[in-house]
């Protein structure tokens, strides 16, 4: 097999070199490795002949073998060249590994294994820069999660609801025909570009075609040998087909830009005031410290980039659902919400018998079409946090959450939704984030490491990754990305420092500690390649 | 740490995280948090009676140590 030219393998002079050899193949110079004018002859071919898997001559490097003592070369993969011994008969050093490096001052290309990195990306922090923490909410005996707020937190609650209702007042904000339509008017623009761009490019084939018909003298169903539509390219500019169709693809185009403008007009996202771009989709039913508990959370806790996502992803839901938005209340149960009984109809299905199953009364926060999260305070989660009260304390869990945590945990189900993608592997459809192959390994992984998992992140099927996705999320976002005090103390071999995320993700799952850097690196990473643009939230992708 | 950890209630009963589920089809699905009691006749009883013993046996664990 012809052997490929890889860049990485041939060495260069390092940038400073005399006689402006820097960056220069090394052995260019007939007396050196392979000699004459092979690099010439390969950088030719760069671009011709892609980099391939297979081994290439590492030029330069010579050693000699242990078994005949012969000068050989030494190919890409590190072994000794095929060689024959000094009776005639091919050595058995052949395909040794080589022991010899390369000098070090050899300038290599830059490759997966010897490139330059880019710097590492900046912690993003969780609270816009210049803001304060706000004081945390006083801790408040069982049983009083419904007294009305009081003090910093009552006037935290009055700034909350002026926005909401303020953006209600001015009408500009969500309603469904301004900037929730424009949205799917958008992803429509683009559908309809893509389309016309072929058209153009059909009409414009065809009149080229047709045109070297004509001058070949061939009626329209006769064959036109390749290549004769040379020289006919221009007549497609004077066709009134092709005219038509650029005229309308540049008023769509325009359309598209006016649509885009426009949102990035009325919608404007300030990240140190995150839930102000939920406008009136933001329902706060009650006054009290269950829901500044859950709201408190939902600002300090999420960084802005996640509310921005989930907030256009809810407004892109209301084509379908008039009542999309969050809802925090704490009185009522869930079908008391707003809308939401004429949603939640029929019983849950499930598990248990009639008997014990849960009924929607005793739910204490649902999604509903990943278009409207919804949080209560019921009398099981009253219990559940009273039991929780002298729960061992873990590491790393700040004393003033205690309350709302299952709103973290349904917005994580609806972060879930907002980061999917179109899933062309297991279901040709869209698909939540936590149905991609990276998290289920994730999930996977940690079913087989963990002992003490609960079974609720064991379910079959989506469920249980889905719950877990969520509850991950709910602790990743639960403690601070601060170092660890244990870090100090462990010495095994590890991804990278260990942060309190790390320690309470391990202790909360019961699994190892690299696997929880697994899980909140995963969470890290999905922030960062949102914020900067990597990856896509699910309303601007394009279907494949 | 976990939304879900098991409670028991005043009577003893142990309480128990549950996925609901309601609506038809992907659009319409209804998807939610509660509480139910940990029955015998639970799909899952054996590995919840498990996960609560294991629990019981940390915290033990870490008050003798």
């Amino acid at each position: 097999m012809a052997r490929r030219f890889v860049e990485r393998d041939h060495p260069r002079w390092p940038a400073e070199a005399p006689d402006g050899k820097g960056g220069e193949f090394r052995d260019k110079t007939p007396d050196i490795g392979g000699g004459g004018d092979w690099a010439d002859r390969l950088s030719g071919r760069i671009g011709v002949q892609p980099a391939g898997r297979h081994g290439s001559v590492a030029t330069g490097l010579r050693q000699t073998c242990p078994v005949c003592y012969r000068q050989v070369k030494v190919v890409g993969s590190g072994k000794l060249s095929t060689h024959n011994g000094h009776d005639g008969k091919r050595c058995p050093g052949s395909g040794m590994p080589a022991t010899v490096k390369p000098p070090a001052d050899i300038q290599r290309a830059p490759s997966r294994a010897t490139g330059v990195k880019p710097p590492p990306a900046k912690k993003a922090t969780r609270r816009a820069a210049g803001t304060l923490r706000p004081p945390p909410p006083p801790r408040v005996t069982p049983g009083a999660w419904d007294a009305p707020v009081t003090g910093a937190a009552e006037t935290r609650m009055a700034d909350w609801r002026s926005r909401t209702m303020h953006r209600q007042a001015d009408g500009s904000m969500y309603h469904p025909n301004t900037a929730a339509t424009r949205a799917a008017e958008i992803q429509r623009l683009h559908h309809d570009i893509q389309a016309e761009e072929k058209n153009l490019e059909g009409r414009r084939n065809t009149a080229m075609w047709a045109a070297a018909r004509t001058a070949l003298g061939l009626r329209h169903w006769e064959y036109l040998p390749p290549g004769a539509e040379k020289g006919h390219e221009s007549a497609g500019d004077s066709d009134p087909f092709v005219q038509a169709a650029e005229a309308k693809l540049r008023a769509l185009r325009n359309q598209l830009d006016y649509a885009e403008s426009a949102i990035k007009h009325d919608r404007p996202f300030d990240p140190t005031n995150p839930l102000a771009y939920y406008g009136s989709m933001l329902h706060i039913e009650s006054n009290d410290w269950f829901a500044y508990g859950v709201l408190d959370q939902l600002e300090q806790r999420v960084p802005p980039a996640f509310h921005k996502a989930v907030a256009e992803w809810l407004a892109y839901q209301s084509r379908h659902n008039n009542s999309s938005g969050i809802w925090v209340g704490s009185t009522q149960t869930i079908r008391d919400l707003d809308n939401l009984k004429r949603q939640i109809t029929k019983p849950p299905r499930g598990w248990g018998k009639k008997a014990t199953m849960a009924t929607w009364d005793d739910v204490d926060g649902v999604v509903s079409g990943s278009a409207v999260y919804a949080v209560v305070h019921t009398e099981n989660s009253e219990s559940h946090l009273r039991s929780r009260r002298g729960y061992r304390r873990m590491a790393g869990q700040p004393d003033e959450l205690a309350v709302g945590d299952a709103g973290l945990h349904e917005f994580g189900h609806v972060l879930d939704a907002a980061m999917g993608f179109f899933n062309t592997n297991r279901a040709y459809r869209w698909d939540d984030a936590s149905a991609q192959r990276k998290w289920r390994l994730i999930h996977g992984k940690v079913k087989r490491d963990s002992r003490t998992l609960s079974p609720y992140y064991r379910q079959k099927g989506d469920a249980g990754p889905e719950e877990f996705w969520a509850d991950a999320f709910f602790t990743w976002a639960s403690a601070d990305p601060e170092l660890d005090p244990i870090d100090k103390d462990v010495e095994y071999p590890r991804r990278r420092t260990i942060t309190r995320q790390d320690r309470l993700l391990a202790e909360t799952y019961g699994t190892s500690l690299a696997l929880a850097q697994e899980i909140s690196d995963y969470f890290d990473g999905l922030h960062r390649d949102l914020v900067s643009g990597r990856r896509l939230p699910r309303i601007e992708q394009r279907r494949p | 740490m976990s939304v879900g950890e098991p409670w028991q209630d005043k009577s003893g009963q142990w309480m128990v995280p549950t996925r609901v589920e309601g609506g038809d089809g992907d659009d319409a699905r209804v998807v939610g948090m509660g509480w139910a009691p940990l029955t015998p006749d639970h799909p899952l009883y054996e590995q919840w009676l498990q996960y609560i013993r294991a629990g019981w046996a940390r915290e033990v664990d870490a008050r003798i140590s």
